[in-house]
């Protein structure tokens, strides 16, 4: 004999078990970790989603946009999904949207798409905005006590890693970065914000005088209005149709663009709620099936403790633990290799939903994974529940086969 | 120590026919007795066992410890019986795979609190010849060491009552040997000792004999 013989509880026996029955416990393992992170993975893209939507609300502060009707896409994938563009819409569009009755204040913003940076592989969209009228950026500078900007100076989005007081290079420009960009989850993190005067000096060089066709300093690419209060949004978007539709514009409610990701966003979840709840059902089916089919392979071991005297609480209790080391291993597994997969995949994923996309807050992660701990326990109570109904139906001599002699 | 069987009786069903495994037996043993139990394949010897340590029912009679009925306590107090009053040593039992022979021999008492007794252990693993098979996992041993490593773990816990069913059976001469000397020590250490068995090396003076034939337990001596 080697050695102290080690007390052996029931938490160990279930070590013990759990080791040495390999194949049971993997599958078990993978069981509860695909169910963790699918569970997982689908509470975290509908909360980023969500809170991605939410804030694309509050950022783009406007009522009323207005745009060419050639470049409406081209202004949609921009301001939401950060994908490049130059926008050409003449600047008296300002006066005369801002003449429109129920109209109490407008703005504008002036779209061009970088040539390559130093700081980027992708190209960047550079936003030329007015610090003193701007509805989307405007408020959060003046919230970090940053009055304006000037020409060499620059605004980031989250998604250009620079910090403040580092220089950037745009169509041979240095920038300084004044500020960088709090996370929105749409277009404006992989945007750098400009002041008009910059734009216009750089379209005014000829060496990019094809890439950005702008008529001097009258070009603007989108009219961003707020309404008076006395009219509401849909209603100040058919006055400024009525009244200019036929000039090649078109004219959106600020939450009617929004919206069209809120009806993405639903799909998804209905979609991803069925998908969870039929995999859900099958995750449990099958670990319920596995439970009692584990119970009755191992009905002869069962009978021997039995036999031995140990009780049937203490076998139960040793299969709660045994279940428990997998479901929480199993799970943890799940969460993590999620966790992982979407700091890996974020920029992919974003690419992939096409929608405003923030990663959740403390809080809402919290939620999302005690949701999924009470879903896994679910299924562990399933798993048990199958377990304990074998046991307790059982006598001692029908599990080790009586023989008569 | 009493082990007292009253007028139990349990049929069976086989091939659609009932028959009775247990016909209105009745047994009493006290401690420093040695019960052997001969009988033919089928006899009922097992069955009998089997309702003796309380791991089956009869559907009739019952069986008494001490005057108390044990078929009328919970499960669970029947079950804790086995962990310190009966060793049983079934004849189709098994040790547990997933422990060592020592482990599986301390198991069914640490389970319940008790710390290992290292004494104890020794002394038994000793008197059985398993010292050299301690650390050993189940399906490493012979024949021989397995079953003894199952008598082992039914006397650890120095239960008043041993009942073995078949304990030499397909075992060597040698080991049936280690076997049987083990048990006339137990008896004589004063314990209560039943065994079901074909094997004729276990007739020996002071022990008494009985017959099983067709459920019904006859004695012989």
């Amino acid at each position: 004999m080697n050695g102290q013989i080690k007390k052996i509880t029931a938490g160990r026996a279930a070590v013990k078990n759990v080791i040495h029955q390999r194949f049971r416990s993997v599958v078990l393992l993978i069981l509860f970790a695909v169910t963790a992170a699918l569970l997982f993975l689908s509470s975290f893209l509908s909360e980023s989603m969500g809170e991605g939507i939410e804030r694309a609300r509050q950022r783009l502060g406007a009522d009323v946009i207005v745009v060419p009707a050639a470049y409406v896409t081209n202004v949609d994938n921009a301001l939401f999904l950060g994908k490049p563009c130059t926008v050409n819409f003449e600047r008296n569009w300002i006066d005369r949207i801002a003449a429109v009755k129920g109209v109490s204040k407008v703005s504008s913003q002036l779209f061009l798409a970088s040539l390559g940076a130093s700081c980027c592989d992708n190209l960047i969209q550079l936003i030329a905005f007015d610090p003193e009228t701007d509805f989307s950026v405007g408020p959060w500078l003046s919230e970090k006590g940053i009055g304006s900007i000037s020409d060499d100076e620059i605004i980031v989005g989250r998604n250009i890693r620079k910090k403040p007081g580092e220089s950037v290079q745009f169509f041979g420009r240095h920038f300084t970065v004044k500020a960088v960009l709090d996370e929105t989850g749409i277009g404006y993190d992989s945007s750098a914000f400009i002041t008009y005067g910059a734009a216009y000096a750089i379209a005014g060089d000829p060496r990019y005088k094809n890439q950005l066709p702008f008529s001097g300093n009258r070009s603007i690419s989108a009219v961003f209005v707020k309404t008076d209060g006395s009219t509401a949004s849909e209603g100040l978007k058919t006055a400024v149709a009525e009244q200019y539709g036929a000039a090649g514009i078109r004219v959106f409610a600020g939450d009617e663009l929004v919206s069209r990701f809120a009806d993405t966003l639903r799909d998804f979840r209905i979609y991803g709620k069925m998908l969870m709840f039929l995999f859900f059902v099958f995750a449990g089916t099958a670990l319920f099936a596995l439970s009692a089919v584990t119970v009755q392979t191992r009905s002869r071991e069962f009978g021997n403790m039995l036999t031995a005297g140990i009780r049937k609480t203490q076998i139960f209790r040793m299969l709660f633990t045994e279940t428990a080391l997998l479901a929480g291993t199993g799970s943890t597994a799940g969460f993590v290799s999620i966790t992982i997969f979407l700091r890996l995949f974020d920029t992919h994923l974003k690419e992939l939903f096409a929608v405003p996309y923030v990663l959740p807050d403390v809080y809402s992660m919290t939620r999302i994974v005690l949701e999924m701990s009470a879903a896994v326990s679910v299924l562990y109570l399933i798993s048990l529940t199958a377990q304990f109904v074998r046991i307790n139906n059982m006598e001692p001599v029908s599990l080790v086969h009586e023989v008569n002699g | 120590m009493t082990l007292e069987a009253k007028n139990i009786g349990r049929k069976y069903i086989r091939q659609n026919k009932s028959f009775d495994a247990l016909n209105n037996v009745n047994l009493r043993i006290s401690g420093g007795e040695f019960v052997c139990i001969f009988g033919e394949s089928g006899s009922g010897k097992t069955t009998l066992l089997n309702c003796l340590s309380g791991i089956s029912r009869p559907e009739s009679g019952t069986v008494f410890i001490n005057d108390s009925d044990i078929f009328s306590l919970r499960e669970g107090r029947r079950t804790k019986l086995r962990n310190s009053e009966i060793g049983y040593v079934m004849q189709n039992g098994g040790l547990l795979g997933n422990f060592t022979v020592s482990e599986n021999i301390v198991f069914p008492q640490t389970i319940n609190g008790f710390s290992v007794n290292e004494e104890r252990l020794y002394e038994i693993l000793s008197r059985l010849g398993l010292g050299d098979v301690a650390d050993s996992c189940p399906e490493q041993l012979s024949g021989g060491e397995y079953r003894r490593a199952e008598l082992a773990r039914a006397v650890y816990a120095a239960p008043e009552i041993i009942i073995a069913d078949e304990p030499t059976g397909n075992l060597d001469e040698d080991n049936a040997e280690i076997v049987r000397n083990f048990l006339d020590e137990q008896y004589r250490s004063g314990k209560c000792v039943i065994v079901a068995t074909h094997d004729s090396a276990f007739v020996r003076n002071r022990y008494r004999f009985y017959r099983m034939k067709q459920g019904m337990l006859t004695a012989e001596g």
